[in-house]
């Protein structure tokens, strides 16, 4: 049998004369979590809409465990838990109530199930209040509670942490990453946020303008920032001016910012120039090499677009 | 199809959990109770019998007031007054039933049946206006609302297919309007009777089928027109249904059922008066008791033609609201 969880084929979607997606194929082996990264209005809302068949499909084909959203829909339904665009769920009933409605839905899934995806969640002691009394990070939960409820074999959320704080967003992190672990779970996020999906997800799809440019693991884009031997250090010292003055007479591409000196040099320059800031009497506290700001800058690399 | 059942009453859940659900039966319960009693108050005040007098030569007093009317039909059928055409159908029928009690020898009743009471009471308080107004709530809530509220892509994205979900409500709507029309008979019946005697209970009544007069049970009889009314709701339950679920907006599903109910009904009702053609226009002919209770009031219309003709066009809108659900991008 496929090993595949999900299953992407040459997806197309066209809406009047707008070509919203085109030629997207993945596949997400199992118990990977696989980020969906790209721009607002890349396509990523789109491609997942597909996926759980909220949008119709154009041209190819998507399965998931096996079985076609086209031709067996029933069946690819059953292996999917998801949250599309925000966790909306029925106001005016309590979450457990929410809870009951969706476990109806599936065959096996019991009372014990449910308490047991409260736990996972860690929502048991506001599960009996309406979801209207909620704040956005419990319905994040209760909605990740509605999809795990009949063991899907793929997670997918759209946008998880949109509008969360950070507190809210590291446990989220780790709750999927606990998932994935422990039960085996596919996940699939989307994200436009590149911090998050570094910390978050094994491999990493970019998507711009409706299609994939990428597919790599978060290790290979990390290296691609270091590739070309240019990198962005962060120098933190006692004296930065004398500092900032030693390295423009090294002949080195620095400035002055806010949390320190930024120096953009190669990776064999780096000692000789901690060797003269020392040598000058300079104490230096830290130099970080600034790596969000780098995968950033692989991201625009990659989407072909100016800073 | 258990897996449809069970669609059904996750709808009904939804619905039921509603708070508005709760409140609309409320609110006609109280209804039903105040119109009950302040009739009874106005009758026991103004001393209003609620018998009449028959005199002992009823047939010739019947006899006389059909020659009457006889001319006054041929003046109807002959005019080219419009207006007043609509009159022909209450006339025939009032004709006819004084005819048929002449040659059945069945003598006016003195006071009538708790049954009669029943169904006038209902006819004139148009319960079923207020049913209908609840069940458009309802239907716009349960399709478009949960559009609205983010609700629908939690149900779609599911092992059911889209027709099903949308089937799933319709059933919910009908059952909830099925619970109002039996309350709302209930205690229409047990008020009446508790305040004016549970008289006449096997009474018998004559109906009018547009071409003839049947004779029934009175029971039957009232059971046929809360029936009936209830068909008309259906009309218009369907059609804030199908608006729902392409427009996707429930106020415009709720505004526009509604306006259809209360003002455009009448304006299509006129246009088949003035027009031959008018009468194949959806909603002029859907107030099916009247044509039963009073005589239809559109020349050449008779009951089988008002529920076909709104049954086709309840099967124009359920296609037109199935389609759209079913190619939407949600």
């Amino acid at each position: 049998m496929n090993n595949e969880v999900l299953k992407v084929e040459k997806l197309k979607k066209i809406i009047g004369k707008r070509t919203i997606v085109s030629d997207i194929s993945i596949e997400l082996k199992k118990g990977e979590i696989f980020g969906f990264l790209g721009p607002n209005g890349a396509g990523k809302s789109t491609t997942i809409k597909m996926i759980v068949g909220l949008s119709k499909i154009t041209e190819g084909n998507i399965y998931v465990g096996g079985c076609s959203v086209k031709e067996d829909f029933k069946g690819a339904m059953r292996n999917i838990g998801c949250i599309v665009e925000n966790p909306d769920m029925y106001k005016y009933m309590s979450g457990l109530d929410n809870l009951k409605i969706f476990a109806k839905i599936y065959k096996g899934v019991d009372e014990a199930r449910i308490n047991e995806v409260v736990k996972i969640v860690d929502l048991e002691r506001a599960i009996k209040d309406k979801v209207k009394t909620y704040s956005l990070g419990m319905k994040q939960r209760l909605g990740i509670a509605q999809a795990l409820l009949h063991s899907p074999k793929i997670l997918i959320l759209d946008e998880p942490t949109n509008g969360l704080d950070p507190a809210g967003i590291k446990d989220m992190r780790e709750l999927l990453r606990k998932l994935s672990s422990e039960t085996g779970l596919t996940v699939l996020v989307s994200s436009h946020i590149l911090g998050e999906m570094q910390q978050m997800c094994d491999r990493v799809g970019i998507i711009h303008k409706g299609r994939i440019i990428t597919i790599k693991s978060v290790d290979e884009l990390l290296n691609m920032t270091q590739k070309g031997d240019r990198t962005v250090l962060v120098l933190e010292s006692d004296n930065n001016e004398k500092a900032n003055s030693l390295l423009t007479s090294m002949n080195v591409n620095n400035s002055i910012l806010g949390d320190g000196v930024h120096i953009e040099t190669t990776k064999d320059r780096v000692p000789e120039i901690i060797k003269t800031l020392t040598l000058e009497g300079i104490g230096i506290f830290g130099m970080d090499r600034q790596e969000t700001q780098s995968l950033e800058d692989v991201f625009m690399k990659l989407t072909g677009e100016e800073k | 199809m258990g897996n449809f059942f069970t669609l059904v009453s996750i709808e009904n859940t939804k619905l039921w959990k509603r708070l508005s659900t709760k409140i609309m039966l409320l609110i006609i319960i109280v209804i039903i109770i105040a119109a009950t009693s302040i009739v009874k108050y106005y009758n026991v005040s103004h001393n209003v019998s609620n018998t009449t007098k028959i005199s002992e030569n009823w047939k010739q007093e019947l006899q006389q007031g059909v020659v009457m009317q006889k001319t006054q039909l041929k003046q109807l059928q002959d005019g080219t007054d419009k207006m007043s055409k609509f009159m022909i159908g209450s006339t025939k029928m009032s004709i006819a039933e004084s005819e048929y009690r002449i040659n059945n020898n069945i003598k006016p009743e003195s006071q009538s049946s708790i049954w009669s009471k029943v169904t006038k009471f209902d006819t004139q308080a148009r319960y079923s206006l207020i049913i209908a107004l609840m069940l458009i709530i309802s239907c716009s809530a349960l399709v478009a609302g949960e559009f609205s509220e983010g609700t629908m892509k939690m149900m779609i994205s599911r092992p059911y297919k889209r027709s099903e979900i949308l089937s799933a409500k319709l059933i919910a709507t009908i059952l909830y309007g099925l619970v109002l029309l039996v309350t709302t008979f209930l205690l229409n019946f047990i008020l009446i009777g508790i305040f004016n005697g549970f008289n006449g209970m096997g009474a018998k009544e004559m109906l009018w089928t547009s071409s003839k007069i049947i004779y029934i049970p009175a029971a039957l009889k009232t059971i046929i027109i809360f029936g009936l009314d209830f068909l008309t709701v259906l009309v218009y339950v369907i059609l804030a249904f199908a608006i729902s679920a392409i427009s996707r907006s429930r106020s415009i599903a709720t505004g526009f059922s509604l306006f259809l109910l209360l003002a455009g009904s009448g304006m299509l009702q006129m246009l088949a008066i003035f027009f031959s053609w008018g009468k194949y226009l959806p909603f002029g002919t859907s107030d099916f008791s009247s044509i039963v209770n009073t005589g239809a009031c559109i020349e050449g219309t008779t009951l089988a033609f008002s529920i076909g003709i709104a049954t086709i066009y309840s099967i124009i809108f359920c296609f037109a609201g199935y389609f759209a659900f079913q190619k939407r991008d949600i």
